[in-house]
């Protein structure tokens, strides 16, 4: 099978932040005659729920049939945690009764 | 009378206070400061990016003197600054952002043994740049390890917390618009958009026992980990884009 790989960390940075970044990775994934693509995290340092919750979006509404290795194990957990979002609840409650000052 | 407002209040106050005098006399007088957090030395720093007309009186003080000119004049790689961090501007072209991640995050050190601090500077990072519509972005960071804490700092002059929302519709003033983002509303349209910075507030209070005030455009607001409540400020001088300060403890 002709897999096209890519190692994340040297196509765009080894921290993973932006969101756009994801959504240029992706773009040029499209772009490839391949339909097998082989993103490799090795070297990658971190990566964010903006760019994680990007790259999920993007490669479900893929034509490409993308895999991945090299993960690090912090990253299988984020990617865990924005695949099973679970329903927003107010996170700080407390606010609701926070005296206001002038400041 | 009431308790003292925090110290990471304060130093924006400063900040504030000596903007407001700069409008009689064109100058930032900062003879008398005898010392300076990043609370209120980024913004002073955006206000002279955006005005370069405006003049600095530099402290008395020779101490004080030669570390503000030391963080104007150095830039982060330069030298070894082992705590702290001359600061650092977001790149326009998001292409040359990650040595600024590096840098932060090298200063971090210690405070970011799970690697959790690194990912949070990403989420701050990234809000910049989805949200913010900024023409100058920077952060900075000090550690003061007598004192035990590091102080951090990230701002941009962008559309505000308040003025990203109402774009899109939603009618809250700045200091509502603040509480709203936290809990999760966000300006962009998909329902799993919103976490990273009520995230990131979590990180700093709850995992670091720290403390945060976040202002933009006329809101603010302080949380802490520990004991104290929780304050939402109306600011008198607008705050044109948005700032977060934290404090985290060293270990």
């Amino acid at each position: 099978m002709d897999y096209y790989n890519i190692v994340i960390s040297e196509e765009l940075a080894r921290n993973l932040v932006l969101r756009d970044n994801a959504s240029e990775l992706f773009n040029r994934i499209e772009s490839l005659k391949q339909k097998h693509i082989s993103i490799d995290f090795k070297g990658v340092q971190s990566m964010s729920r903006s760019f994680a919750h990007e790259y999920i979006t993007r490669k479900n509404n893929s034509s490409k049939c993308i895999n991945e290795i090299n993960m690090p194990i912090e990253l299988e957990k984020t990617f865990d945690v924005v695949s099973n979002e679970p329903r927003k609840k107010k996170r700080f409650p407390q606010l609701e009764n926070a005296r206001i000052l002038t400041l | 009378m009431g308790q003292r407002l925090p110290e990471l209040v304060r130093n924006y106050s400063k900040y504030s206070s000596l903007m407001d005098a700069s409008k009689q006399t064109g100058s930032v007088d900062l003879s008398r400061i005898t010392w300076i957090y990043p609370t209120t030395f980024l913004p002073l720093i955006c206000e002279f990016v955006r005005d370069q007309s405006l003049d600095m009186k530099l402290p008395e003080d020779q101490k004080v003197r030669d570390y503000i000119s030391t963080l104007i004049q150095r830039r982060p790689g330069q030298d070894c600054c082992a705590t702290y961090l001359p600061y650092s501007t977001f790149p326009v072209d998001k292409k040359h952002f990650d040595p600024i991640m590096d840098h932060i995050c090298n200063l971090a050190g210690e405070v970011d043994k799970t690697g959790n601090f690194r990912y949070i500077l990403g989420e701050l990072s990234d809000n910049v740049y989805q949200h913010s519509k900024f023409n100058f972005a920077a952060a900075t960071a000090q550690k003061y390890p007598s004192k035990g804490f590091m102080e951090f700092c990230i701002l941009d002059d962008g559309i505000t917390i308040g003025g990203s929302l109402r774009d899109v519709g939603y009618e809250y003033d700045d200091t509502e618009a603040i509480d709203q983002a936290l809990n999760g509303l966000s300006s962009k349209i998909s329902i799993e958009r919103g976490y990273g910075l009520g995230e990131s507030i979590e990180y700093f209070i709850n995992e670091q026992k720290g403390e945060v005030f976040i202002a933009s455009g006329n809101g603010g607001l302080y949380m802490s980990g520990n004991e104290r409540e929780p304050l939402k400020f109306i600011l008198k001088e607008k705050y044109c884009g948005t700032l977060i300060s934290a404090r985290i403890e060293l270990h």
